[in-house]
């Protein structure tokens, strides 16, 4: 079972999380611009990669916060994870 | 006279004598003592023949003494498949042999050896086609003759619990290289757990003639146990992600406890398991293990047999010589597999004949083995057959985590490779045999292990071993399969499955040769022992018919559990009633005091209806509806989802969440609001009301608002981080009665709010805060039945108080509480959408006739995919009502709607119910659709077709909103 | 045409009977091992149930038999292998109920058209419902399946005590039953037997089987596809199909397709074998779990998929005991037996958790992906009806709903409204 180090409380096991679903590609703007396309892109177009992937993970029986995890989907070894909100800056 | 225990030697073994237990096996009593197994207890008691083969039904006695028994499977204590070796004896064990008829010495089922050139691996894929549709016929009997044990008769009489820990070390098997590892281990001060699948600790220490250290093997384990105090009964079957590793502990005959372990280091010294050796006839009783016949003999001073034959194929073998002599067996000869072998003098040394180079070509005996007969050697009388065929160290969990293996061809199995490896491995698990280098093996490891946690290495141990055995490596030799095949009789390779050296050949001629292929056609490994005995003997067999090496035909994956696991164990406390939580509003006490009947909504208990004497529920919910539409009526809102928001851009938030505009909401003012998904699709509706400049409250629909509360908080921290806003999910702060109908003004008032509430004072959708009823209270105006309503929301710790007080004030204008039946006729008398009728996760604003709150003026999420065309096209299913022709009929509940009426042939449906109930407003059934193009329909007649009700009703599509369509009533 | 066996390979009681009073036993290999060609009319990446099904129609079907199914393990070794081997068809969307129903009426006659047996087993398929509500919209779902023309009944509490005896209907329970929908025709298959009845029919028809084999690439040139690289070999081929389940979107990938789904897990378990007890196929839907027993006396266990992105084929303790726990509060003597054998397997699925089957952006090329853990019952109907899209160019009438451009255009198949979020599925 996974053991995932939350930024705030330390490595807690993956019953206390609830998953979030890729975070590999970032919500376009609510300013009117972004179109269908864009938005299409980012509902539904997956890549799904056998390997290293960027992922959504709520620290729901924790600090409830929104984590960015970084895990091999194969090994699921967890290579990084940041405070969402906090390391905003640092996506596309 | 059964309660003699004939096969008992005079003295000896780890067993005391002083507590004799009485038992039972298929009917007869029997007697042991404390520390037998039920397996050595009827070996004691002379019992030989103990089971039938699963296909076959051939006699079968035991094999081994441990987890890895493939044959003496009983039903005891009313469970089924339990291996008679791991069960300990306990006075009045009532156990029974299984998969005969009637008996086990006469067993109709033997008929299906007759069978057996027929029914070989894989023959049921081959026949049983035709007549077509016939295969049920057959079924019946095949699966008659399948399974092995009896299902329990009913529930479980165990208590099973469940237990988390943490260790730095843990040692998983309490032999002599795991005791060495925990004591290595917490000597440096590291938190050590050690288990042991065994009742009694110590592993082969409990049958090996040795010393170490001056002590006498079983004494040294002894004290080691003591000063350890391993989990015994306790298989470790599983090891997971991070270092979890899951154990079944056995406390008693039927009570379990699941461990769950999180270990910094894992030290695996679960030993090495012999193999049988696969030769023709090789399934009799009274063939076993070398290892177990020394285990018999020295563990539980049973003598499984007079005159033995020692088949062998490696040094270990001639280690058995010694303890059959001790236990007064005579060994007629050795067999010796290998053309020459270094431990030849034993045998020659002890004056018993030695087949070298050997091949077996028979066994005789019908219930109870008789002889063997070597080729050039001919028939030798015997009871009993030690097999010596090699060691197999258990790697089920190293392999679990992925460690990788290499196929030693000298050991004959695989052990383990890695630089890298996800565990430790110490002893034979590691393919070290010998007493001493499983001691040192296992301290080193245990060093490493504590070292790895940061504990101070402790000292390198030196042992003293002083012990005779030989302990073989080399375990390759077999019997060729071109030999094994052309024999008479069978040779077994899975006992349990029945799956012979035949078996293996034809699946490999049919192109099941990869090895997963080849387990799932012949079911090698496939059974409860998990292959345990016969895997690597399959693989091998396997292999030389490829022509390959056996360390290139690869292995099958290795899975949990190591062993089977009680399910009742898995599920633990957390069964039955305690299998999800319950949760209550903070009403549930007035509910239940007045007598609400409740019903299960997702995870909440919610009042149903409050009936009164004798009331039906059909009645109960009628007067409901009449009296709140009538008088008044109270119902408990307390579940719905709250989402406190504020800050500077408290605003900005919501109005991306929502598709209405709320710009021009004011303090104290309430909205209707909806919530799409990202793609377009309704995913909530719900009520936003502004406490405050940059002050709101979001009202959630209770099925979605865990769902929605962990959107929003996406939303907020993910992707607009940059958004000044908070928010606080409030919903079990506040307990929130509905108060509704055309008397809930004055009983409002009757309370002594403390602001006006007057209609212009306190127009619909606002909300005021103050006092009511001496408590500190918020009260929206919105109505969800439709009547002039009030939502009192007090803090939950007031929700009796409340209660209490409404009724009190309401009781003499009539007024009664509600549940959600009356709710929903009233919702439904008044077309309102809910969660899971008409917003079931496909539909559309427009689809649900709230186009207009979509706003043209603001993106928001969901804006842009909801423009995608087939969300927009014509023919949609639309939200509509309907109504019966005839003014009378019922509609039945989940119908299609047809054009036709439905006389059993396939029609195309143009929509569904989403609800239906008696209208006591309007006096007669009334129904709501989602129908295609629904809107443009309307005074259409279509039908409604439910084949399960077996009834067609002739409706007219009607606008939704039955019930005071202007909404005056509401607004009063 | 269906392959027609001669008297050697047929099988068949008399067959067996022949075999077994030789000195040993020599049916003839199931299938060849083929070593591809560098070319054919048609490659199809994936050796699974779906593939070879793929395969042997469009060879009995259309004549087309220039075909290689290409699989980099042994065949049935994904996900065909690793199912509960349920078939029903009583789903409530149009698109999903019509394409399962076409391939529950091809289950019913399968076994004898492989000349394979199947163990179609239609011992019913029963899903409880915890509350009036919940049956009320099961009754919805039963009445939408028997507009069809396809049976489904909804039982009430009485009913559903004397259909499945053993079930535990107690009004104590935690969630207690209200009824069922059944649907009698529903029950199981053998999974494995699929995959080797396909694989042997194909073969007979001519179609080349190679195992051991992962593509590693696809060649695209100018919008249509020409090869397929496998093995370090480059394996010519005017249509390709992928059909590779959990590695659809890293095959996709080669051709530079990205496809709107997402690869997870499903674990299942079995008992150790005991004699009949349960004799239908029963599913738990507060928490969800679902049980039936094999014919060899298993009683197979399933629940819920682990909720996250993994190609690891296995998952966490803890939804085998949540699955646990409901087969318990389904059968409690189930308590007092033991799981024997757990595994898992990758599932990939959509954004509205139907499948795409059909045609790619890229030409030649066709997907059959997405089927999440509803994949096996449909196989012989993915066969038949992908066959038909291949030979004619045009998607089948069943396929048409289960398009790539749904997600764009809004015509989602989403059974569940559970949305675009594949672990919600």
């Amino acid at each position: 079972m996974l053991l995932i180090p939350c930024p705030w409380c330390g490595e807690r096991d993956e019953s206390e999380f609830t998953y979030g679903g890729s975070a590999e590609r970032a919500m376009p703007a609510l300013d009117g611009k972004a179109g269908m396309r864009d938005w299409h892109a980012f509902v539904h177009v997956r890549d799904n990669p056998r390997g290293q992937h960027c992922e959504y993970w709520h620290h729901s029986h924790g600090c409830e916060r929104w984590l960015i995890v970084e895990r091999d989907t194969l090994t699921h070894g967890i290579a990084e994870v940041h405070d969402a909100a906090l390391s905003s800056d640092d996506r596309a | 006279m059964r309660e003699r225990q004939d096969n008992r030697l005079p003295e000896g073994g780890r067993i005391d004598r002083t507590k004799p237990l009485h038992f039972s096996f298929d009917g007869s009593a029997f007697t042991g003592y404390a520390g037998d197994t039920l397996a050595s207890a009827l070996l004691a008691g002379g019992v030989r023949l103990t089971a039938r083969s699963f296909k076959y039904h051939r006699p079968r006695g035991v094999m081994t003494a441990g987890s890895e028994e493939p044959n003496m499977l009983v039903r005891a204590d009313g469970r089924p498949n339990l291996r008679a070796t791991e069960i300990p004896l306990h006075d009045g064990l009532v156990a029974t042999s299984q998969n005969r008829w009637p008996n086990r010495r006469f067993d109709v089922g033997a008929i299906m050896g007759l069978l057996s050139p027929f029914i070989g691996a894989g023959f049921y894929y081959k026949t049983f086609m035709a007549p077509a549709g016939a295969w049920p016929f057959y079924e019946r009997f095949i699966r008659r003759a399948a399974g092995l044990g009896r299902a329990p008769d009913g529930r479980d009489a165990g208590r099973f619990s469940h237990r988390h820990a943490h260790s730095d070390v843990l040692v998983v098997g309490a032999g002599p290289a795991g005791l060495a590892a925990a004591l290595a281990a917490a000597r440096t001060g590291a938190r050590t757990v050690i288990c042991d699948e065994r009742a009694l600790p110590g592993g082969g220490l409990n049958w090996l003639t040795a010393r170490i250290d001056g002590s006498l093997a079983a004494d040294w384990a002894g004290a080691a146990a003591v000063e350890l105090a391993p989990l015994t009964g306790t298989t470790a079957f599983a090891v997971h992600d991070g270092n979890l590793v899951l154990m079944e502990q056995r406390l008693g005959p039927a009570d379990r406890c699941l461990w769950k372990l999180r270990a910094r280091t894992i030290v695996l010294a679960s030993g090495a398991v012999e193999r049988p050796i696969v030769f023709p006839g090789n399934d009799r009783p009274g063939i076993m293990l070398a290892s177990a016949v020394r285990t018999y003999v020295r563990q539980y001073a049973v003598r499984p047999g007079r005159r033995a034959v020692i088949v062998t194929n490696n040094d270990s073998g001639y280690d058995a010589i010694v303890d059959l002599a001790a236990a007064g067996i005579e060994t007629a000869a050795v067999v010796e597999l290998q053309p020459a072998c270094s431990a030849a003098p034993r045998a020659k040394a002890a004056g018993i004949p030695l087949h070298e180079g050997a091949r077996i070509e028979a066994t005789s005996g019908r219930q109870s083995l008789t002889g063997i007969t070597v080729a050039a050697g001919g028939r030798i009388a015997c009871d009993l057959v030690c097999m010596a065929g090699g060691w197999t160290p258990s790697l089920q969990l190293y392999a679990q985590r992925r460690g990788r293996l290499r196929f030693d061809s000298i050991l004959g199995a695989h052990v383990p490779e890695d630089a890298h490896a996800p565990m430790l491995v110490a002893g034979a698990a590691a393919g070290h045999l010998t007493l001493a280098e499983c001691l040192v093996g296992g301290w080193a490891a245990g060093r490493a292990a504590a070292e790895q946690c940061g504990f101070a290495a402790s000292q390198d141990k030196a042992f003293d071993v002083d012990s005779a055995e030989l302990a073989g490596r080399d375990g390759s030799a077999r019997l060729p399969g071109a030999f094994l095949l052309q024999a008479r009789q069978r040779s077994f390779v899975d006992f349990q499955g029945d799956v012979t050296a035949k078996d293996i050949a034809l699946a490999h001629g049919e192109g099941f040769s990869a090895i997963e292929h080849l387990k799932r056609y012949t079911t090698a490994g496939m059974g409860t022992d998990q292959g345990k005995t016969g895997n690597i003997n399959a693989l091998a067999l396997a292999a030389e018919l490829s022509g390959v090496p056996a360390a290139e035909i690869g292995h099958t994956t290795f899975r949990p559990p190591v062993s089977p696991v009680s399910f009742g164990a898995i599920a633990g406390e957390a069964a039955g009633p305690l299998i999800a939580p319950t949760r209550r509003t903070p009403f549930y006490g007035a509910s239940s005091r007045a007598r609400a009947v409740f019903v299960n909504s997702d995870l909440w208990v919610y009042p149903r209806y409050f009936p009164l004497q004798g009331e039906s529920m059909r009645d109960a919910v009628r007067r409901e509806v009449e009296t709140t539409r009538s008088a008044a009526g109270m119902c408990d809102m307390s579940s719905l989802g709250k989402v406190d928001v504020q800050g500077a851009d408290a605003l900005a938030f919501i109005e991306r969440v929502y598709c209405n505009n709320l710009g021009k909401l004011k303090p104290g003012k309430v909205r209707y609001s909806l919530m799409l998904r990202e793609d377009g699709i309704v995913l909530d509706d719900g009520t936003v009301t502004c406490l405050a400049e940059n002050h709101y409250l979001l009202t959630l629909t209770t099925a979605h608002s865990g769902r929605v509360w962990l959107h929003l908080e996406k939303l907020r921290q993910v992707h607009w981080p940059e958004l000044d806003v908070k928010l606080a999910s409030v919903t079990d702060h506040w307990a929130s009665l509905a108060l509704a109908g055309p008397c809930a003004r004055k009983i409002l008032a009757a309370l002594g709010p403390d602001f006006d509430l007057d209609n212009e004072a306190f127009p619909v959708l606002s909300m005021r805060e103050g006092e009511v009823a001496g408590l500190p209270a918020r009260v929206f105006r919105v109505s969800f039945s439709g009547e002039l309503g009030f939502e009192i929301n007090v803090p939950a710790g007031f929700a009796s108080a409340l209660w209490q007080r409404l009724s009190e004030a309401g009781r003499p204008l009539g007024l009664a509480p509600y549940g959600l039946e009356a709710l929903d006729v009233m919702r439904i008398e008044k077309g309102h959408v809910v969660i899971g009728s008409e917003i079931d996760g496909r539909t559309t604003p427009g689809d649900l006739g709230l186009e207009r709150m979509v706003s043209q003026t603001k993106d928001f999420v969901g804006r842009a995919l909801l423009a995608r065309p087939a969300l927009q096209a014509e023919g949609r299913h639309q939200f509509v009502g309907l109504k019966p022709r005839d003014g009378a009929s019922p509609i039945p509940v989940g119908s299609q709607i047809t054009a036709a009426p439905w006389t059993g042939a396939p029609q195309e449906a143009q929509g569904h119910l989403t609800a239906s109930v008696f209208s006591p407003a309007l006096g007669q059934p009334i129904a709501l659709a989602m129908i295609a193009d629904g809107r443009k329909r309307l005074s259409e007649t279509v039908w409604t077709a439910s084949p399960i009700a077996e009834k067609s009703i002739e409706v007219e599509i009607v606008p939704p909103q039955f019930y005071d369509p202007d909404g005056s009533r509401m607004r009063a | 045409m269906a392959p027609v066996f001669p008297p050697d390979r047929r099988y068949s009681i008399g067959g067996l009977i022949r075999h077994g009073l030789r000195r040993r036993p020599d049916w003839p290999p199931a299938w060849r091992k083929a070593s591809p060609k560098t070319s054919y009319d048609v490659v199809i990446i994936g050796g699974g149930g779906h593939g070879l099904a793929t395969a042997y129609y469009l060879a009995r079907n259309h004549g087309i038999r220039d075909v290689l199914v290409i699989e980099r393990g042994w065949i049935g070794g994904g996900n065909t292998g690793r199912n509960t081997t349920i078939i029903r068809s009583d789903y409530l969307l149009e698109a999903s109920g019509r394409l399962k129903e076409f391939a529950l009426k091809m289950w019913e006659g399968l076994s004898g058209e492989l000349n394979y047996n199947l163990m179609v087993s239609q011992r019913g398929w029963v899903d409880l419902a915890h509350s009036d509500a919940e049956l009320e919209a099961f009754t919805l779902r039963a009445n939408a399946t028997r507009l069809r023309g396809t049976d489904a009944r909804i039982l009430n509490r009485e009913e559903l005590a004397r259909r499945v005896p053993v079930l535990d209907i107690s009004p104590d329970a935690r969630f207690p039953i209200a009824g069922a929908l059944v649907q009698e025709r529903g029950g199981t298959a053998r999974h494995d037997a699929v995959a080797w009845g396909f694989a042997r029919g194909a073969d007979a028809l001519g179609v080349h089987i190679a195992e051991g084999r992962p593509a590693t690439g696809i060649e695209v040139d100018q919008g249509k596809v020409t090869a397929v690289i496998a093995n370090g070999e480059r394996i010519a081929a005017g249509q390709v199909v992928i059909s590779v389940a959990g590695h659809s979107s890293e095959v996709a990938r080669m051709a530079g397709i990205e496809l709107p789904l997402e690869s997870g897990a499903l674990q299942a378990f079995v008992s150790e074998p005991v004699k009949p007890v349960i004799d239908a196929v029963v599913s738990y839907n507060a928490g969800f779990s679902y049980v039936s027993q094999t014919d060899k006396g298993e009683v197979v266990i399933g629940g819920q998929p682990e909720g996250y992105n993994t190609y690891a084929a296995r998952g966490s303790f803890i939804r085998i005991e949540e699955a646990a726990r409901r087969a318990i509060a389904m059968f409690p003597f189930l308590a007092g037996m033991r799981l024997m054998r757990q595994w898992g397997g990758i599932i990939d699925v959509t954004m509205d958790g139907n499948a795409i089957v059909g045609p790619s952006p890229v030409d030649g090329l066709y997907l059959n992906a997405g089927w999440g853990y509803t994949g096996f019952k449909a196989t012989p109907a993915v066969g038949w009806t992908l066959a038909e899209t291949l030979a004619t160019g045009k998607p089948h009438d069943l396929l048409r709903p289960f398009s790539l451009e749904r997600f764009a255009t809004g015509a989602l198949i989403d059974d569940a409204g559970a949305g675009p979020y594949p672990y919600a599925h």
